[in-house]
């Protein structure tokens, strides 16, 4: 072969990245051609020359290096625990809107229901005498003794006058005097 | 980590060219490492994986200083034969390596191109295959051939003139 191969295909040949033909023939080249031998040479050189100046300043692992990165992983590693924490609970916190508002409804809900069946904590004596009046309606005249004392009773509304019998002494202390009219009077 | 540190840790100096960034590029990487351990690949180079991180971390760091990054060179990279009986000339770099300059070699190192620089490190000092390199610069393998060339002509250009003024 007259041809002579240049340094690019010398330095593809030095690292191997010809295919196996080409490589076959350059090696044989290389045997019988002092003018590609001295290239090739000095391509192996300048990679020696690159690796020892490599070596000469190679530095080692710095120690603190060490510490630094162990911290930042760890601080890595805290942070991903987190994550996965909160990862393993999408579904529950996906859940958790829905929670809130069943939550809320139960509570007014049972507020609601808690109103209408429980009384009142403070009723107005004004509901006692209409009951009252109603109720005093509703019994016959003759048997009526609190009515007329429905007056009397309006500071004590806890008492149900409607019912008193004629002869009962609370009578005779909420309304001194009075003419109840009853049969025993 | 000692096992590949010390490795991830001098490609990162040989790339940034100062111990500083090399130490922030390493501690990054190794987070990066720490984070993506899943993504790792059982039966593949665990170091070629952390060189490509300190690859692509470094180009990331480029861009963010200087807002450009290196143009990518032409893949103009098919082996060439040439005819004829053109001299070829004595390289100076045996010659340069018997006087035992390699200090000089590693500043001409530094002048090159950030692009040159990676395959020039990952080629010629780690000794990986083109294929590696290509896997790990994140490009194809005849542009690793390209920018191989085009860095060991700008070397030998480099210590070539270092070497005549020496001479002087």
């Amino acid at each position: 072969m007259d041809r002579h191969y240049d340094s690019e295909t010398l330095t593809d040949y030095l690292h191997g990245a010809l295919d196996p033909e080409t490589d076959a023939a350059i090696f044989a080249h290389l045997g019988v051609c002092e003018a590609c031998r001295t290239a090739y040479n000095a391509e192996v050189a300048l990679g020696e020359a690159l690796r020892n100046a490599a070596q000469g300043e190679a530095l080692d692992f710095p120690t603190d290096l060490v510490a630094r990165i162990r911290l930042a992983t760890r601080e890595e590693a805290g942070a991903s625990k987190i994550a996965r924490w909160f990862r393993s609970r999408r579904v529950a916190w996906a859940t958790l809107p829905a929670a809130a508002a069943v939550a809320l409804a139960l509570w007014f809900g049972g507020n609601e229901l808690r109103q209408q069946s429980a009384p009142p904590a403070e009723i107005d004596a004004s509901y006692y005498f209409e009951a009252h009046d109603a109720q005093t309606r509703s019994i016959p005249e003759s048997e009526r003794t609190g009515a007329i004392a429905f007056a009397a009773l309006s500071d004590r509304p806890h008492v149900d006058a409607a019912y008193l019998h004629p002869n009962d002494p609370l009578l005779g202390e909420i309304a001194p005097g009075l003419d109840l009219g009853g049969p025993g009077n | 980590m000692a096992e590949y540190g010390r490795a991830a840790y001098n490609f990162a100096y040989r790339l940034t060219g100062n111990e500083p960034d090399a130490r922030d590029l390493t501690q990054d990487a190794f987070v990066r490492v720490f984070r993506a351990w899943k993504s790792f690949q059982p039966g593949t180079s665990f170091l070629s994986w952390i060189y490509r991180i300190i690859t692509n971390l470094y180009r990331d760091e480029l861009r963010r200083r200087k807002g450009v990054f290196q143009q990518e060179l032409p893949e103009d990279n098919a082996p060439q034969e040439y005819g004829g009986a053109r001299p070829l000339a004595v390289d100076p770099i045996g010659s340069y390596v018997e006087s035992q300059l390699s200090a000089p070699l590693s500043v001409a190192l530094s002048r090159l191109s950030p692009d040159q620089r990676q395959v020039v490190i990952l080629a010629d000092i780690e000794e990986l295959s083109y294929q590696e390199i290509a896997e790990i610069v994140g490009c194809s393998i005849g542009t690793v051939r390209s920018r191989l060339h085009r860095a060991r002509n700008q070397l030998r250009r480099l210590v070539t003139k270092a070497s005549h003024r020496e001479d002087r």
